[in-house]
């Protein structure tokens, strides 16, 4: 395991003898988007379903931008391109799902590049399997 | 002042309709006060069921109350400098005997103050987004609205920044001959194609002789 899977694992994002990541996000930042995802919640109760793809998205190009300023160079390098790209793509027509879907099948697939590059660039087939056994979490 | 009216006017009422569009993202400058009176201005003429003004204009300004809405508003993709809250009074709207709860004009006159409000805006140059995507709960929390105030849709107002999106209906997006996107008007009954712009004298002068 790595210092940074520990801190993945840490719910505080570090460990008493491992760095610590930075934090990237202050109180005021991380209640605005918790405020934004409760609302964005409660809105998919009445909203057209494809509202809720559109509000998740949008909830991570939120979260990308409170980050961007205190992020390591490497994240930087990640996100600024991320916040460029989403923050255009975002506002296309979901119900086009085939051009949206392909937006955030490839804005997942570099995520998760980004996550196992920070990882030392282990894929998750060389990653331990978890409590489950590596299953779905649903 | 008596307003012109008359084919000239009416084209210049037309032109502003058919070209605003939503801005949905704006620049820091403020909107000047005399520009926002205008815009409200725009919202008390619009027109309102049975004359009975039950709905009240909320201006927000403030950044940390507009940084605080916002939170609560996942609809709302940038901070504008001004927020306009239709509300519906509950308190006047007893007065003047609506029933809200069953009373369709209640909503529809939202409607139609926004629509004022928005073509304003755009004819002073201003850009505006109407938006519901909003929690009714935590705004009323966030604006400190009495029970009897009920948010309904915010107008969101200020300098738009780049070029604003072509609308998704466009139908004829200039001067000239009018045309509708397929659907979108029903002539004399359901589905009805539009009729024959034709006088009828014309069409019947060039109808060939029936038998007798």
């Amino acid at each position: 395991m790595t210092a940074h899977d520990a801190d993945m694992a840490s719910p505080h994002g570090g460990t008493a003898d491992g760095p610590a990541d930075p934090l990237v996000v202050s109180e005021s930042e991380a209640l605005i988007l918790l405020a934004h995802l409760v609302t964005s919640a409660e809105l998919c109760l009445t909203e057209p379903y494809d509202y809720g793809i559109f509000r998740l998205i949008d909830a991570a190009s939120r979260l990308a931008a409170a980050m961007l300023p205190r992020s390591s160079g490497e994240s930087r390098a990640f996100l600024e391109p991320f916040l460029l790209e989403v923050d255009e793509k975002k506002m296309w027509d979901a119900r086009d799902r085939e051009r949206y879907g392909s937006f955030l099948r490839e804005t997942s697939r570099r995520t998760a590049e980004h996550l196992v590059a920070r990882a030392g660039g282990r894929s998750s087939a060389s990653l331990e399997p978890g409590p489950l056994g590596g299953g779905h979490g649903g | 002042m008596e307003a012109e009216r008359g084919p000239g006017s009416a084209e210049t009422v037309l032109e502003t309709i058919r070209s605003r569009r939503v801005t949905r993202t704006f620049d820091a400058r403020p909107v000047e006060h005399e520009s926002l009176l205008r815009v409200l201005e725009a919202g008390r003429w619009a027109t309102s069921g049975g004359g009975r003004r039950i709905h009240r204009f909320l201006v927000v300004r403030d950044p940390g109350t507009l940084a605080r809405l916002r939170a609560v508003t996942p609809g709302m993709f940038s901070a504008p400098p001004v927020v306009i809250v239709i509300c519906t009074d509950a308190t006047r709207a007893a007065e003047e005997l609506v029933q809200l709860e069953h009373d369709p004009t209640t909503w529809i006159d939202v409607g139609t103050a926004v629509m004022n409000m928005m073509v304003a805006a755009h004819a002073l140059e201003l850009g505006s987004c109407p938006v519901t995507s909003f929690s009714h709960g935590a705004v009323s929390v966030v604006l400190g609205l009495p029970p009897t105030v009920e948010p309904e849709l915010f107008l969101l107002l200020g300098h738009p920044v780049g070029p604003t999106r072509p609308g998704r209906q466009t139908g004829n997006a200039g001067k000239g001959a009018v045309s509708f996107p397929a659907g979108l008007v029903w002539w004399e009954h359901p589905g009805g194609a539009a009729p024959d712009p034709t006088p009828i004298d014309e069409r019947e002068a060039g109808r060939p002789a029936e038998d007798a």
